[in-house]
């Protein structure tokens, strides 16, 4: 009787749980299929989609905007991106997790103080910080630098990513390191990697942070950048979508399809890493 | 083997790290803006200047395949580092706050004003001796690229807004003054297309302030100073007219204001460029994708008379210009401001203005340059290379290029090019959000709206906040 | 004790050596925030702005005092409380909602569905936001077009103060519900699964299960991240700035916003400073409370 109403319950569970499920995947993704069916439109503004024009057909679409795209500098744009992005990623993983180990395991005097000054100096936003952050960088010769701009990526995600994978090394029992241990790996060494091992899927999180925050900020790279050859997507999008001049607007067919090739290696970076984000922890290899 | 995971980390950041600065370096070296001397022993020295331009893909391509070539063959010793920037003014001050402005800058007539206000570019008169010089643009482009006396840009084009419409809407041509106007619209309406597809404050205002003179009344009277009368029944009438085209008449689709909504690229060009609206108002900056939409059914003509008041509608005229960084704002030595200003010239010649004109449509500041083309056009032998590669022929393009040519010379307001433009810009487009909200809620509140722009404007000289409520 | 217990696991814990781990974090941060924040600070006690840009000169108090004096920092104090507090509160729980379903054991197609639903998240703001812009237009919209089968009326979204801040509140919880869903799971299967299963053998119910287990191990989390979102949230400009730029009139302003304003459309800077400070005194001291009161603070350090 009680296997029976678990049962009767389990399907209730999962009925209730796919449904809402679905509403948010609805929500999720209608504003991006809104985008991607843009993309293949002849037309150039808002006034291209309409309700019937939601189911897609083929005789009005086009990849004259991709072509467009395509025919830009869009490789020498995405390699910039993404080198970007990956510096920014090493650099803020590196940096986050060393400080979420130290200030969760090491003794170290006044870390208190030290921890609540650095938050709230992250409180200020870029906005506030940009024309000062521009003067001292000038001085320092990091403008049109790729250098300089994974510092300002880096710093915002490191300390946040420093803090999360403080607490979550909290959660971890201090018994597996010391397992670890004395199974005789080198202590050092040991101490990290098996930290870094549980804490895996924190640290992929803030790897994904730190990628996403590079890849597709607009405000801060605006700003330290204006040589061509270094533009990344987002600048390169704006430069190909908009047609210039005082009155106009964008281009909003060569905007969709340009966002989309460019939210392509965003996606591979989840097909390869989400088995980490939504991995089951396991205890195998750390007894 | 998990064990060398952060040993990797640390590999891959050390590659990133070299890479990077390897790349930087390579990209950053060759191309400061710091004079660069040849070996002496060949040539005299090379001056390098950088310039900023934010031109249309087609304006582009036309400079840097017919224009920039020309330049470099005629002064061997300067060469040109060109950057295409997305948004220009705020990175434009940044750099100056640094003295690493660019040495050349392009922009709107407004826009350079406002650098020139915080004194981030030269007084062109002052470095151009020969005063006759000046003497050959239109007298609206001097204006707009004048601030009392100085002048700190030279102008490259004219513009203002006009009419464009669908010659298949308009088979008898299209009327002059408002009334005829809407009746021949109303017509249209009948056959579900719009009779106007203008979205009021989509562009900050630019447009709204041609419509003010038609009622009586101008955005300033003097453009550095003022006085300003915007809170009077002339503005009121104005607003009003727009609300009732829309709301109460139905003629023109209520589009909004946000972005994505002015001109050609926009939904205003979108619903004119597939035929459900009649009319729109945008300029021959538009021009090519305009042609290309439209074929031999793109029509143009100047903005109409009130029927009411008997005034005319008048856009304001303006340009884009060239203008040269102050030392202070770039950091550039005699020998580049010499070069820049050299370079300014060059861009404003009726030579490098009929290139640039071939190949956008953008129209000549240069007197001469713009009186032939009017000549050709009036004659009908006058066909671009943009129109002729969307198969047009002569006859079928110069009625359009006499329509834009009889509204820039016809009825014009003067640009404001001092940081008021700017508060205005802001004022006007709070108007339209108080003009939706009258609409919603049926209460009129065009006075307070006047007064809200009154307000931003008058914001500016005092350093008041600015605000609405 | 042999050679090797002098390097042991406590030796490790102690002494200043310590800080050399910090070093970096605390390099970066005083380089990248300290020194800007600081130079914010002094400008806003100049009269730096365009025409003053190489000529600025201290002013004292100037700036705050019109500040106050205009009175129309009041309004938008409240507006930025209804912005984050409005934003925040939506986006925790539907993201706390949607990472207990996915964390459900045996749950299929999670990967699938996780990418589905992190895709908003990866997706460029400013490139999303221009497009919710195109679907909240009043004419020519989606959302309107969506309505009007329904038989509803059209609705000015971003012309009216109600349905502005619905669409704006709709538009960010679309932006970040992804990110908080993916904080959440991440966190909650950072639980070892023993634990949820020894809990079950207790004969808990998958409620009970979620008080029991899930809630105590990530309630710290939420805590941080809940905090740490409301400061993104109120210090995040793009989507007032694209979608309202603060209207109708003054109503969707947020002091950031209208900081923005000042310094980048209207070139004064040092009124913008000004109200960015006022600002961060403002969320400092939320911010100090809250973590006090959550616990969060315990908890960093």
């Amino acid at each position: 009787m009680n296997i029976n109403k678990y049962k009767v319950f389990d399907v209730l569970r999962w009925t209730i749980s796919y449904f809402l499920i679905a509403i948010v995947v609805l929500f999720a993704i209608f504003p991006l299929y809104y985008i991607v069916l843009t993309s293949f439109s002849k037309l150039s503004s808002i006034s291209a989609l309409t309700l019937s024009s939601l189911i897609p057909n083929l005789s009005n679409m086009t990849l004259s905007a991709y072509q467009y795209v395509l025919s830009s500098q869009f490789a020498l744009w995405l390699g910039n991106s993404l080198l970007l992005a990956v510096g920014t990623l090493a650099v803020a993983v590196t940096v986050a997790f060393v400080s979420g180990v130290a200030l969760a395991r090491l003794n170290i005097s006044g870390k208190k103080a030290l921890i609540v000054f650095l938050y709230i100096l992250t409180f200020f936003p870029f906005t506030a910080i940009v024309i000062p952050l521009y003067l001292s960088f000038s001085s320092l010769g990091l403008i049109n630098n790729y250098i300089g701009l994974i510092m300002i990526y880096a710093a915002g995600t490191a300390i946040f990513g420093a803090y999360m994978s403080k607490i979550f090394i909290d959660s971890i029992p201090k018994e597996y390191e010391e397992a670890a241990m004395v199974d005789g790996q080198s202590r050092f060494k040991s101490f990290f990697t098996i930290l870094f091992r549980i804490a895996k899927p924190v640290v992929i999180f803030v790897a994904l942070l730190a990628f996403i925050g590079a890849y597709t900020d607009y405000a801060v790279i605006n700003v330290f950048v204006t040589q061509g050859s270094l533009y990344t997507l987002m600048l390169g999008l704006y430069h190909v979508s908009s047609i210039g001049g005082g009155a106009s607007a964008v281009n909003l067919n060569v905007f969709s399809a340009f966002s989309i090739l460019m939210g392509l290696p965003i996606i591979a970076f989840y097909v390869v890493f989400q088995k980490y984000l939504t991995q089951m922890y396991t205890m195998s290899g750390t007894k | 083997m998990k064990s060398s995971f952060i040993g990797t980390i640390i590999a891959v950041v050390v590659v990133i790290i070299v890479v990077a600065a390897v790349l930087s370096y390579i990209s950053t070296h060759p191309s400061t803006t710091k004079p660069v001397t040849t070996p002496p022993v060949t040539t005299p020295p090379v001056t390098t200047i950088s310039y900023w331009e934010a031109y249309s893909p087609s304006e582009l391509s036309t400079f840097n395949n017919k224009i920039l070539p020309l330049f470099e063959a005629q002064y061997p010793n300067i060469k040109v580092v060109v950057t295409n920037v997305a948004l220009s003014t705020s990175n434009y001050e940044t750099d100056a706050a640094a003295h690493k402005a660019p040495n050349v800058y392009y922009d709107s007539s407004n826009d350079e004003g406002l650098l020139y206000a915080g004194g981030f570019i030269l007084n062109l008169r002052n470095y151009i001796s020969n005063s006759s010089y000046f003497n050959q643009f239109t007298s609206g482009t001097i204006a707009a690229e004048s601030s009392g006396t100085a002048m700190f840009g030279l102008p490259v084009n004219e513009n203002s807004i006009l009419m464009f419409y669908d010659k298949a809407d308009f088979p008898n041509g299209i009327a002059n003054n408002t009334n005829a106007l809407i009746t021949q619209v109303e017509a249209i309406n009948k056959t579900g297309v719009w009779g106007f597809a203008y979205g009021m404050g989509a562009d900050y205002g630019y447009r709204f302030a041609a419509w003010l003179p038609g009622f009586g009344t101008y955005i300033f009277a003097n453009k550095t100073t003022g006085p300003v009368t915007l809170n009077n029944s002339a503005m009121i009438n104005t607003l009003e007219f727009w609300y009732n085209l829309t709301y109460i008449d139905h003629l023109n689709a209520p589009l909004g204001s946000g972005s994505g909504v002015a001109g050609a690229s926009g939904l205003e060009g979108s619903l004119f460029e597939s035929g459900k609206a009649a009319i729109i108002f945008d300029g021959p900056w538009d021009l090519v994708p305009l042609v290309k939409a439209l074929g031999s059914n793109l029509g143009a003509a100047p903005l109409p008379q009130v029927s009411s008041t008997g005034n005319y509608f008048a856009p304001l005229i303006g340009s884009e210009g060239i203008a040269v960084s102050s030392s202070q704002a770039s950091g550039a030595s005699a020998a580049q401001i010499n070069a820049s200003i050299l370079f300014a010239k060059f861009l404003a010649s009726p030579e490098a203005e009929l290139l640039m004109y071939n190949g956008t449509g953008d129209l000549p500041s240069d007197s001469g340059a713009l009186n032939s083309l009017i000549a050709q056009a009036n004659k009908g032998t006058l066909l671009p290379a943009f129109a002729a590669a969307e198969n047009l022929t002569a006859s079928s393009f110069d009625p359009v290029e006499v329509g834009i040519l009889a509204q820039e010379s016809g009825h014009t307001s003067p640009t404001p090019s001092t940081p008021q433009m700017n508060y205005y810009y802001s004022g006007v487009a709070d108007m339209h959000t108080e003009m939706g909200l009258y609409y919603t809620n049926k209460t009129i509140s065009a006075p307070a709206v006047a007064s809200c722009v009154q307000a931003f404007i008058e914001s500016n000289s005092t350093n008041v906040l600015a605000s609405c409520s | 004790m042999d050679f090797s217990s002098k390097f042991s696991f406590k030796n490790l814990k102690s002494g200043s050596i310590n800080y050399i781990y910090l070093l970096p974090i605390i390099a970066l941060i005083l380089f990248i925030f300290l020194y800007p924040i600081t130079y914010g600070i002094y400008i806003s006690f100049t009269n730096f702005s365009l025409q003053h840009f190489y000529t600025a000169t201290l002013v004292g108090f100037h700036n705050y005092v019109l500040l106050f004096k205009n009175g129309l920092i009041y309004p938008i104090i409240l507006q930025t409380l209804i912005w984050t507090v409005g934003s925040l509160v939506p986006m925790v729980l539907l993201g706390l909602l949607v990472a207990n379903i996915l964390n459900q054991k045996g749950f299929k197609f999670r990967g699938l569905l996780f990418t589905l639903i992190l895709l908003p998240w990866a997706f460029p703001a400013f490139i999303s936001l221009l497009i919710w812009s195109g679907m909240w237009n009043t004419s020519f919209g989606i959302i309107n077009q969506f309505l009007s089968v329904f038989g509803l009326p059209r609705i000015d979204w971003l012309f009216k103060t109600v349905p502005a801040w619905t669409a704006l509140i709709i538009t960010n919880l679309w932006l970040s519900f992804p990110y908080y869903t993916a904080f959440f799971l991440s966190s909650m299967q950072s639980i070892p699964d023993e634990f949820h299963e020894a809990a079950k053998v207790d004969g808990a119910n998958i409620f009970q299960r979620f008080s029991k287990v899930t809630w105590p191990a990530i309630k710290g989390a939420i805590a941080f991240a809940g905090i740490s979102g409301f400061i993104f949230t109120w210090n995040n400009f793009y989507p007032i700035y694209i979608l309202t730029g603060g209207g109708p009139g003054t109503s969707t302003y947020s002091l950031t916003v209208f900081a923005y304003n000042q310094a980048f459309d209207f070139y004064n800077y040092s009124l913008g400073a000004a109200f960015s400070v006022v600002s961060i005194i403002i969320l400092a001291v939320m911010a100090i409370f809250m973590l006090k009161y959550t616990k969060v603070l315990e908890m960093l350090t």
